[in-house]
């Protein structure tokens, strides 16, 4: 086989079967095949705007960090200016983007001996292996982005499409932008990041792949009541522009 | 409009611009925008809303709060409704429930002159023998007796949601001490939630229409949050309730939850909230709880007759929805709080005209007042009997200092006992209760920290009193919560409500209802249960006969066991014990009030079934390859896609697929990664190659298999671990423990959700798989137990060659994203060679005919390996694994039982389970049985005494059809030497 075989097979996110039920129109981004929109899409931003819109992130790199001192080690090859702690996710330059790009990623703490490094999905294997090579001394890297479904939320009522099943206090004066936590979520283990876009409220779930069907489902009927409902990258993009708490 | 419809007055809510309708027994009921379904209809002239439990009594109105049982009804299909409780707006059919043929002409209400043959404790009496009795008169009586009945035909499109909430304080109940506690805490910077029944806040001041007087300082809260001085506020009582409920709406840190009922309060402070179609999970940091005081009746004949309703539902009638209670009335009370509802109800115009105040010689604040109206009260005296046939005509007063008596022409008598607090959700959160004596009530005497009581639920009717409660506690709560900062005037505060206290108290003057004991009134009902139809007859009985503590009698006598839940009985049989035994009711104490406090639908409790699925990454291919989808714990998985027999067949003559996704995938990684496997499986794993696998099985300390799996070695320190469907977090945990325990250099992840995975089997499977891949599959260059990586249809894959169903096959590995993607590939490529994909039914039986056990499904918490014909895997050489000297002891001690296969002698085919017998004993079991396609015959997996294990012995086995004889067989029924797998 080639290599570039490979790379023409389009990958699926575990809500692809969802996306394909509600009609969704596909677009690909970094070989991922996912929704661009599920109707017009200035409705689609609209919608956002006005209550809320459900993303398929799947695509964001996961790369996970194990070691007893990986968190001041993660802090450090990222150049943090500040301690990393659990229960926060920073945002940050990639160590790999050069002068003039604006590349970021976002780091959090899980757990004392756990660290998760977002990226967007075209920098995840540049990042990976640099971060790699920095941390080999301390810390053991697994690329976790095939094992986890990523699931934005974006636009003001979020919250309360969130509250129908997320069970941790969400209220924005409290869970700032910038927290995370592991969670349990629609009776499922969950980890939450909270990540401003554009100056709207939004968030990013992750659940294991397998459960990523079953969250999509769960959070759409979460949100049926107060208006948040799934949309698709395009809206997306186009909302978040350069100023995206979620690393796209 | 019947003539029952008062004139408007300001403290109602009925928007009488706003005319509605709905239909009940055939007639329509018209009422107003605002009404509830009892309202409308007591104002319409019905006043039979409902028949007793087992006596089939005509019910009428009695709390119109939605606490007592007498209005239940099926509303719009469902059953149990509280007419007073339910907004009229939205329905179209109300229709009565337990009554043959009507509610107002119950046939069945003949029942309740045959009460002797229904004597308490009838379960345990009656019935008995011969035990076929029971079973004749169990339909009888479950067709007479009971409640509402659920339509099991009828789909509610009613869906229910469950929400997630957290709030520095929570506030239960919307009073004046609620509204005030909430208001403070609010004040103070604290986020509030407030909770209340009613659709609009106010709690009792909703529906009074007398004056109350406060200091000025108490009606306003954020600015210094002081308590008293200056001058008083002055309003009517539903005036008062609206100022209050706009400061709360107007303070931006409140969240209303309006015409909601606070079903439990949790340890950690949650509280479950009821709120239409909603449940609430309310996580508060702290709880203020402020749920009022309730009248209960009072125990005397006949006191269940329609037109006898407690004073509290006569102002709501009166003063919310402008429905008067009837045109000549008797008030029965014996409180200052019964002498305020005598007032309101006459300035309202209901023609009440006896007053019945059984203190003596009390001042009363209203007396010129009720001479004016011509009201006749009558000090020392008390309701004794009331009297009528389906409704109340008249009642019978008795002096208690003379005995005199007289009867009185009525048409409705309006109880006011002095209320009760309502102290369920303070009893849960584990709040001590003790008898004031002064108060007449239980009163929370000791609270737990975080929670508060305020109001009337601190046994004080006082509305300065509640306000100054209600601002303490708020002040407390939002201070200990960390959101606001405690106010100056705390101190000083504190000071003014001992005195409002203490000046309450001088003024409190109450003598409790007793019952009337005898039957110097014939053998009419005193009911202490209204729900259950208890009298006071059978409690004295339940008592005589030893149940004389209150948790006993409620058991024996089922008091307090129906709908309200002891909300209008506990005082009245609290007091009849007391009075029998002599114990004070502090020693008496109460039943548990356990969640909900409020009738709650199921349906909400149940809420909208999160019940979690995992899909592998391939789930929509097998939909549309027509797989039949079965649940394998949280997995959907297929179960076949058509014939499990031609799946079989394909796998063992042509080539087969199979989704192997749900398997668990342990990556495990370090210089200590191959001491860690030596360490916790049997077998050893440092001695592995590196892209060799080897089978291995997971002990625990006593030896006992807890999962089974194959162990491949990608680097010298690098191994990926594959296990059983169901076990992955289990053997995830297993090996962090052993990790951490031993400080050992390994690090593990769980990748399961990451790989998809497939297992492609069958004489063709090479061929198949060849076309898709450069790894060189043939039998010299990829050896069985032998792994690879490669691309698979352009897919980085791992290759292990394994044989689960005895076929050569592979078992291919490669990231989710692309799980449909080579199950599609595969599946062209198969198509020449007749590739088809198989289930979980075809693989069992596969795995089955090679006489491989599935831990959990052949082994259970006794087995060992030893016993489990797997001592080929177990290591002693080892110097240690988990489990090793257990397992040493067995052999020591020998084996007792054995796992061996079997095949059936005839035809049958045992199910999963079923017993293998001796001489007619059960001696063993039958693990895992089918149909072989191979041998033509039942076969399967067996665990047996050792006696019986030997190769041959016959085994007596229940089959369908009855016992069967199976011979055992230790070689595999397919291919026992393993040539196809090497193949």
């Amino acid at each position: 086989m080639t290599k570039s075989m490979t790379t023409a097979i389009a990958k699926l996110t575990a809500m692809h079967g969802a996306h394909r039920d509600l009609g969704a129109e596909f677009i690909y981004r970094d070989g991922w095949k996912l929704p661009g929109r599920y109707s017009a899409g200035e409705e689609e931003v609209a919608r956002v705007k006005e209550s809320g819109g459900i993303f398929d992130i799947s695509p964001v790199g996961k790369l996970s960090f194990q070691g007893a001192d990986v968190l001041a080690g993660v802090a450090q090859a990222l150049s943090l200016p500040d301690p990393l702690v659990v229960g926060k996710a920073v945002r940050c330059p990639s160590p790999t983007a050069s002068e003039d790009s604006r590349e970021s990623v976002t780091v959090s703490g899980l757990t004392y001996d756990e660290a998760m490094v977002f990226t967007s999905p075209g920098a995840r294997e540049s990042v990976a292996e640099a971060l790699e090579e920095q941390l080999a001394s301390c810390a053991y890297m697994i690329d976790l982005t095939s094992a986890w479904a990523g699931i934005g939320v974006v636009g003001p009522r979020v919250g309360d499409a969130l509250a129908r099943i997320v069970e941790l206090d969400l209220d924005p004066e409290r869970f700032l932008d910038g927290a995370c936590a592991q969670v349990k979520t629609a009776e499922v283990h969950a980890l939450i990041v909270r990540g401003d876009v554009s100056g709207e409220l939004g968030y990013q779930l992750y659940v294991t792949r397998d459960y990523g069907e079953y969250m999509w489902e769960a959070l759409v009927h979460g949100g049926r009541g107060v208006g948040v409902g799934p949309v698709g990258i395009d809206a997306f993009e186009q909302i978040a522009g350069d100023s995206s708490g979620i690393p796209w | 409009m019947a003539e029952r419809r008062l004139p408007p007055h300001p403290s109602q809510i009925i928007d009488r611009s706003k005319p509605i309708s709905f239909e009940y027994e055939g007639r329509r009921i018209p009422g107003f925008k605002g009404d509830t379904v009892a309202s409308a209809m007591y104002a319409s002239g019905i006043d039979i809303f409902g028949r007793s439990f087992k006596y089939h009594r005509p019910r009428g109105l009695l709390c119109v709060s939605g606490r007592c049982p007498n209005c239940m009804m099926n509303v719009d299909g469902t059953p149990n409704v509280r007419a007073c409780a339910c907004a009229a707006e939205d329905v179209e059919r109300a229709t009565g429930q337990n009554a043959w043929p009507s509610v107002e002409n119950d046939a069945l209400s003949a029942l309740q002159h045959f009460d002797r043959l229904m004597p308490v404790g009838f379960y345990y009496k009656t019935l008995v023998r011969p035990k076929a009795a029971w079973h004749l008169a169990e339909p009888v009586i479950r067709r007479v007796a009971g409640l509402g009945t659920v339509d099991t035909s009828r789909v509610p499109d009613t869906e229910y949601e469950h929400v997630n909430a957290y709030t520095d304080v929570a506030v239960i109940g919307g009073g004046p001490a609620g509204m005030s506690a909430a208001l403070a805490a609010a004040g103070a910077g604290a986020r509030v939630a407030l909770i209340d029944e009613g659709e609009s806040l106010g709690g009792h001041l909703r529906y009074e229409t007398l004056p109350h007087m406060v200091p000025d300082a108490l009606m306003r809260f954020g600015e210094g949050q002081g308590g008293g001085g200056g001058e008083d506020y002055a309003a009517l009582g539903y005036q008062m309730a609206r100022y209050l409920a706009e400061l709360v709406e107007a303070s931006g840190r409140i969240r209303v939850y309006a015409g909601a009922s606070a079903m439990a309060l949790y340890q950690g402070n949650m509280i479950t909230v009821h709120q239409g179609e909603k449940i609430v999970k309310l996580r508060a940091d702290q709880v203020v709880v402020a749920t009022g005081a309730q009248e209960s009746p009072p125990v005397f004949p006949n006191n269940d007759l329609p037109g006898v309703l407690l004073s509290s539902g006569a102002l709501r009638l009166v003063n919310l929805y402008g429905v008067s209670p009837g045109n000549r009335g008797v008030i029965f009370t014996n409180c200052d709080d019964g002498l305020r509802a005598a007032a309101q109800l006459l300035n309202a115009g209901v023609g009440a005209h006896i007053v019945v105040d059984s203190r003596m010689r009390h001042t009363c604040p209203f007396a010129e007042d009720f001479r004016e109206r011509n009201v006749t009260l009558l000090q020392g005296w008390k309701v004794v009997k009331a009297e009528g046939g389906k409704r109340l005509k008249s009642v019978l007063l008795e002096s208690t200092r003379e005995g005199a008596q007289r009867s009185v022409d009525c048409d409705f008598l309006c109880l006011a006992p002095n209320p009760e607090p309502v102290t369920a959700l303070l009893s849960q959160a584990d709040t001590k209760l003790t008898y004031d004596q002064v108060l007449g009530a239980m009163v929370p005497s000791q609270l737990p920290d975080s929670v508060y009581a305020a109001g009337d639920v601190t046994g004080f009717q006082d509305v300065e009193v509640h306000l100054l409660q209600g601002r303490i506690a708020g002040l407390k709560a939002a201070s200990a919560s960390g959101a606001g900062g405690c106010d100056d005037n705390l101190e000083d505060l504190a000071s003014q409500l001992t005195l409002a206290e203490s000046v309450h108290r001088g003024e409190l003057s109450s003598s409790p209802f007793r019952s009337t004991v005898g039957k110097r009134f014939g053998r009419a009902k005193r009911f202490v249960c209204l729900c259950e139809d208890v009298t006071e007859k059978d409690v004295r009985q339940a008592i005589d006969e030893g149940f004389a503590d209150v948790q006993s009698l409620k058991r024996y006598s089922t008091v307090s066991m129906g709908p309200c839940q002891g909300k209008m009985c506990h005082k009245s049989y609290t007091y009849l014990i007391s009075e029998a035994t002599g114990l004070g009711l502090d020693a008496v104490g109460g039943t548990t009030p356990r969640p909900p406090f409020h009738p709650t639908p199921l349906g909400a409790i149940a809420g909208p079934g999160h019940m979690p699925f995992r899909m592998t990454p391939i789930h929509h291919a097998h939909l549309r390859a027509g797989g039949k989808m079965a649940e394998v714990g949280q997995w959907k998985r297929p179960h076949s896609y058509g014939d499990p027999i031609d799946e079989i067949e394909a796998v063992r003559t042509r080539v087969g697929i199979i989704d192997v996704s749900t398997l668990g995938k342990l990556d495990v990684v370090g210089k200590d990664a191959p001491a860690l496997l030596d360490r916790v499986y049997t077998h050893y794993f440092s001695n592995l190659g590196v892209g060799r696998i080897r089978y291995g099985v997971i002990c625990s300390d006593s030896g006992i298999i807890m999962d089974d799996g194959t162990v491949t070695r990608l680097a010298d320190d690098h191994y990926y671990v594959t296990t059983g469907t169901g076990n992955i977090d289990l053997v995830e945990e297993w090996f962090r423990w052993w990790t951490v325990g031993t400080e050992m250099c390994a690090y593990v992840a769980n990748v399961t959700p990451g790989f998809g995975a497939v297992n492609v089997a069958g004489p063709k499977a090479r061929e198949t798989l060849q076309k898709l891949t450069e790894v060189d599959l043939s039998r010299d260059k990829f050896r069985y137990m032998r792994s690879a990586r490669g691309e698979v249809a352009g897919v980085p894959a791992l290759f292990l060659r394994v044989g689960f169903v005895g076929e050569a096959g592979w078992e291919l590995h490669f990231p989710a994203e692309y799980g449909e993607h080579v199950w599609e590939s595969i599946m062209e490529a198969g198509a020449e060679f007749g590739i088809a994909p198989f289930g979980v039914e075809a693989q069992r039986v596969l795995r089955l005919e090679k006489k491989h056990l599935i831990p959990g499904q052949d082994t259970d918490v006794m087995s060992n390996p030893l016993e489990s014909d797997l001592e080929w895997a177990v290591k002693f050489e080892k110097e240690d694994f988990i489990g090793r000297e257990a397992l040493k002891q067995v052999l020591e001690r020998g084996y007792r039982n054995r796992m061996v296969g079997f095949v059936m002698e005839n035809g049958a085919v045992p199910e999963d389970g079923t017993p293998v017998l001796e001489h007619g004993w059960p001696v063993g079991k039958v693990t895992s049985s089918r149909f072989s396609p191979s041998i033509g015959k039942g076969f399967g997996l067996a665990w047996v005494p050792d006696r019986l294990a030997a190769e041959g012995q016959l085994l007596e086995i229940r089959a369908p059809g009855g016992m069967a004889w199976a011979r055992v067989r230790h070689a595999p029924v397919y291919d026992p030497e393993g040539v196809h797998l090497r193949e």
